[in-house]
């Protein structure tokens, strides 16, 4: 469902330029989890947004769900992303202006649907926010916006999930959590994962692990995964 | 997503952002609210004075039909008169001196002597009002109330007006279609018309105007009855006014009036435009991070254009709504404001077009303001969700839509000034201003910015160091606060600076030794004794100069009247038709430059042309040239002339300088009266000296001109108090888009205090760093805008007024000092909580 080519990505300041992306390529079964994860300044983010449609490659091409994104316009990119694609970030990335619910409800509303705030609710009350839905980010601990973020993720039924270090900047107990509430909500919804992540806790529960190193892909290794070790760590 | 779906999604999103943010964005759309409320009050009161003079029209002209004419009427005229029928009231116009016995004061007047029942609309406003109905028979005089308030005159008390003494009967408190400061110029009084028939009065050089009123003629004054009493009105140049005509004229020169308020409330709104723009620059840079959160999550970039357009909208909406209340409220005042300077009485009602039309364009300013940094939305990438520090490569590309913003903008500051105006050129000349003014403060700011980077004061003390870095780190609003505070002092300095262009051109004449006092209608045979009395007072003779009266017959073989018909001739009806007053001598004088032809200061009556010399300007209003002849009708006798030379005149050198002058040796029989200049050096000097003159010779008329100077220096600082009123529409914008300046960057101002002092900074020093900031903040704009104000001045005082221009450094001073203080209190001000913030919540804190 998703298939790298030869991606490269080179960024270029003034008569410099800096290629953070050398011929990658790989390709992701649907419903499959995989962990890509290096050190920083591997590339890790920016094959995330590469593969996500939010920036366009240097060369080679990114085929998802057998649609290029390499030839399409940004906003021809953003409805495959609406109709195809859920994020997780680091950092949350909710609306300050929006209530909880309402960040649910906006990848819905996008695509002019109906329904989207029971679809939201129930979503919620799955990440255990049903008494909180109407509280903005800012009244929120940061697991429980990140909880949000996951809600808001699932809402369209993506078929790929791409997560930035979902736990990054969460605490041990409350990552442990999202941590479990991702891959749970994933399952659910056979949505494919693709988690980017310096935590190899965190990689050993997919079933696939893409090593990054210098822009480039070093190991693309398949894993057992090994749900217990999140248990273990609390 | 369909249009409709983009439409309601965006629609709702915006509602949702209004929720948290609606103080915040109040606050922006707020830098509209004094333009519409500009726009709003002007325009009502346009409408309503329109209104006014349509509804008051019969009695602007006090009757159906005015005829006026400088000679007393000639059969032609009378016959006229007589087929036009209706009721008839006579006037005679002139200016005379006046003499108070109770008071010894003597003062030029504007006397109206009157028969009949005129004005037949509207009414004299006299007090007491009986006064109006006793005058004419009981030989009485209403006076004006500006002599009342000058010399506390009373009915009851007496004025002499030539040799008759009349009792004042009333004071005249108002007359229909005329100004209360037509009043101020020359008190007006008003006198039977038998009284003065036949007197010294009207002696010839008095400048005498002789009207007929008529009420209800026999036949229509509409349509094109006054085209067709043209050619006999023109044979007799005489002139007739209709209440259609009457109505016609005050109706453009008040459009002149309220289009030009207009535009100074225009430019209140546009100042306002630069404070949403740079508002909504800012919340979008602030918005940044959730722009491209939605744009990963699938919303397109027109949904993120619509988005933030409807939520200006809505903004621009409430902001032109509060400035059509403010405008509503305002309007009230206008009306007291220009009280003096217009004939009618005006309502206060907000009319529904005002309301309208300050909406629509307080609208369309939002919206293209707000445009020109929302068409930076489309250079936000998604990847920013991921990557907080990513710019794209894109940003320095050029920004089409931002270009067909500016276009946009321009195009309809030119079609609004053009509206107001009706002129390309002068609207051209605004814009071009206007643009011009914004374009060097934005270049001095960038090159301020620049020159600070490129020799910043490594060694200075930390505070300095820190309050210059505020200029141009990231998020500094100093582009924007320069060109806000310095538009707004442009502005004030340029009205100040003109407004004393203008006095100080009068005022030369009040400069030691000059003349301060002329004489006219001095007769030949009085000219002797006058000058004899002039020095037994111990008062200089600075000139006498003789003065023949005379009108133009025609110009190179062809009668003014044909020149007047001829559509395609260029002359202007004015100088045709007016009365030349020549003079004759054999020498130019110091005010005088030839600038054509030659010089010839005397004539032997040979039966040739006579030599004569004209001004420029008159020339190119007559298109007359050097070797052109031209007949004159010199009280009866033709005398026929030829342009030697033309003459460049200083006017502003106080010596009686003239339109024609002629060689010696042939004016000298003619009838003539001369103008004779003196000098009285206190009050009390000048008031003996004029009660001598109008006791011994009472048609002579004496200009005081400190008195000149001081009514003009009253009328200026009347007309200046209207412009500065409007004026004061753009200050207040400027405050506020200052106040929204400082408080938009105050979340980037507070964190970084925080830190200063998480890092152990003082409160005075995260203070000090503050003011140093808005200190050359407000300096540099300030003095950039002086220094703009003076060039504007210079160009404005040599090309449209054609002064000389010296500025004035103390005031200007004065100004750049409350403009600094101003934005140094504001600034601290809005600033002066951050320091007692909770370090935590401002550090953990994503928005910057």
């Amino acid at each position: 469902m998703l298939q790298i080519e030869n991606l490269t990505k080179t960024y270029t300041s003034g008569n410099r330029s800096l290629t953070v992306l050398k011929n990658v390529s790989f390709s992701v079964e649907d419903s499959s989890t995989v962990a890509i994860v290096g050190p920083s300044g591997s590339g890790k983010s920016t094959l995330l947004g590469l593969c996500a449609g939010l920036d366009q490659p240097t060369s080679g091409q990114v085929v998802l769900e057998g649609i290029n994104l390499s030839i399409l316009s940004e906003d021809q990119r953003a409805e495959v992303r609406n109709r195809n694609i859920g994020f997780v970030f680091q950092n949350f990335q909710l609306l300050p202006t929006l209530t909880a619910i309402e960040n649910v409800m906006v990848p819905a509303e996008l695509r002019g649907e109906r329904g989207a705030y029971d679809r939201a609710f129930n979503l919620l009350d799955k990440t255990g926010l049903a008494d909180r839905i109407h509280h903005y980010p800012s009244q929120l601990s940061g697991g429980e916006q990140q909880r949000v973020a996951l809600a808001r993720a699932f809402i369209n039924k993506p078929k790929i999930l791409f997560a930035d270090e979902p736990t990054g900047n969460l605490d041990d107990d409350t990552s442990s959590g999202i941590t479990d509430l991702l891959f749970s909500l994933n399952r659910d919804s056979g949505t494919t994962l693709i988690l980017v992540t310096h935590d190899l806790d965190l990689a050993g529960l997919t079933e696939r692990i893409l090593r990054l190193r210098s822009g480039e892909v070093i190991s693309d290794t398949v894993n057992t995964p090994s749900l217990y070790k999140t248990a273990q760590k609390g | 997503m369909k249009p409709l779906q983009m439409f309601l999604w965006s629609l709702k999103m915006s509602g949702r952002e209004l929720r948290s943010n609606y103080s915040k964005l109040l606050l922006f759309v707020s830098s509209i609210i004094f333009g519409v409320a500009a726009l709003v009050s002007i325009t009502s009161f346009g409408d309503n004075l329109n209104m006014a003079i349509y509804d008051q029209s019969k009695s602007l002209l006090g009757a159906d039909i005015t005829l006026q004419a400088r000679e007393p009427f000639n059969e032609e005229l009378l016959a006229l008169t007589d087929s036009l029928g209706g009721e008839l009231a006579e006037e005679v116009r002139f200016g005379s001196m006046v003499f108070l016995p109770k008071t010894g004061d003597s003062r030029l007047s504007q006397i109206r002597a009157m028969r009949g029942n005129f004005p037949f609309y509207g009414s004299i406003d006299v007090e007491p009002a009986e006064a109006l109905n006793r005058y004419q028979n009981e030989n009485m005089a209403l006076v004006d109330e500006s002599l009342q308030l000058q010399y506390n005159v009373q009915p009851g008390d007496t004025i002499r007006i030539g040799t008759f003494d009349y009792l004042i009967g009333g004071i005249v408190r108002g007359v229909p279609g005329e100004t209360a400061a037509q009043g101020v110029i020359g008190p007006r009084v008003f006198i039977p018309l038998e009284t003065v028939l036949g007197t010294a009065l009207l002696q010839r050089g008095s400048q005498v105007t002789y009207l007929t009123h008529i009420k209800n003629p026999e036949i229509s004054t509409s349509g094109d009855f006054r085209d067709k009493l043209r050619p006999l009105l023109d044979r007799n140049r005489a002139r007739v006014e209709t209440v259609e005509s009457r109505r016609a004229s005050l109706g453009r020169s008040f459009r002149n009036l309220t289009g030009f308020l207009n535009l100074v409330g225009f430019i209140a709104l546009l100042l306002g435009g630069v404070g949403v723009a740079s508002s909504i620059h800012v919340y979008i840079k602030q918005s940044k991070k959730s722009i491209s959160v939605l744009r990963c999550l699938g919303a397109k970039l027109p949904a993120i254009l619509f988005l933030y357009t409807s939520l200006s909208l809505i903004m621009g909406l409430t902001g032109a709504g509060i400035g059509i209340l403010l405008g509503g409220a305002l309007q009230t005042l206008i009306p007291a404001v220009v009280q003096d300077f217009i004939p009618v009485d005006v309502s206060s009602a907000l009319s529904l077009r005002a309301v309208i039309y300050g909406l629509v364009v307080g609208l369309i300013v939002t919206l293209l303001f707000v445009w020109l940094p929302l068409a930076g939305i489309r250079d936000i990438s998604p990847l920013a969700a991921i990557r907080s520090s990513y710019e794209p490569a894109t940003g320095h590309k050029t920004n089409l839509l931002r270009l067909m913003v500016i276009v946009l903008l321009v195009a309809f500051i030119l079609t609004f000034a053009r509206l107001q105006t009706g002129s390309w050129i002068q609207s051209l000349f605004f814009t071009g201003t206007i643009g011009l003014t914004l374009a060097l403060l934005s270049l001095v700011a960038v090159l301020i910015v620049f020159l600070i980077r490129k020799y910043f004061p490594n060694g200075w003390s930390y505070v300095w160091r820190q309050g210059l870095a505020n200029l141009f780190r990231p998020n500094n609003q100093t582009r924007m606060l320069i060109m806000t505070i310095g538009f707004g002092t442009f502005l004030l300095a340029v009205l100040y600076l003109s407004q004393r262009v203008l006095l100080d051109e009068i005022r030369i004449f009040g400069t030691s030794g000059q003349a301060n006092t002329v004489l006219f209608d001095v007769q030949s045979d009085q000219a002797g004794p006058v000058s004899d009395l002039i020095r037994a007072e111990g008062l200089p003779l600075i000139e006498v100069t003789p003065v023949v009266t005379m009108r133009i017959e025609s110009i190179n073989g062809r009668s003014y009247q044909s020149i007047r018909q001829d559509t395609t001739e260029r002359s202007s009806r004015w100088a045709l038709q007016r009365e030349y007053r020549a003079t004759y001598r054999d020498s130019l004088i110091s005010s005088e430059t030839i600038t054509a032809g030659a010089w010839i200061g005397s004539y032997s009556d040979d039966g040739s042309p006579v030599p004569v010399s004209f001004e420029t300007g008159i020339a190119e209003n007559l298109n007359i040239s050097v070797g052109d002849t031209i007949l004159f009708d010199l009280q009866g006798v033709p005398v026929q002339t030829e342009v030697a030379s033309l003459r460049e005149v200083d006017w502003q050198n106080p010596t009686p300088n003239f339109f024609l002058v002629f060689p010696k040796g042939i004016l000298e029989p003619a009838p003539q009266f001369m103008v004779i200049l003196t000098r009285t050096d206190s009050r009390e000097t000048s008031a003996r000296f004029q009660q001598q003159i109008v006791r011994n010779y009472p048609n002579i008329s004496i200009i005081d001109l400190d008195m000149v100077l001081a009514t003009a220096d009253s009328i200026l600082s009347k007309v200046t108090f209207v412009v500065q009123f409007m004026a004061l529409f753009s200050v207040f914008t400027g405050i506020i888009v200052l106040i929204g300046a400082v408080i938009t960057s105050r979340f980037q101002r507070m964190k970084e205090s925080i830190l200063l002092k998480t890092l152990g900074a003082s409160k005075q020093t995260v203070t000090r760093i503050m003011a140093i900031e808005y200190t050359l903040l407000g300096l540099l704009a300030a003095f950039t805008g002086t220094v703009l104000s003076v060039g504007t001045t210079w160009l404005l005082a040599v090309f449209f007024f054609e002064a000389p221009f010296r500025p004035d450094l103390l005031p200007l001073l004065l100004l750049m000092l409350i403009v600094v203080g101003l934005t140094v209190g504001i600034g601290l001000f809005s600033s002066r909580t951050f320091y007692g913030q909770p370090a935590l919540d401002i550090i953990r804190s994503e928005e910057i």
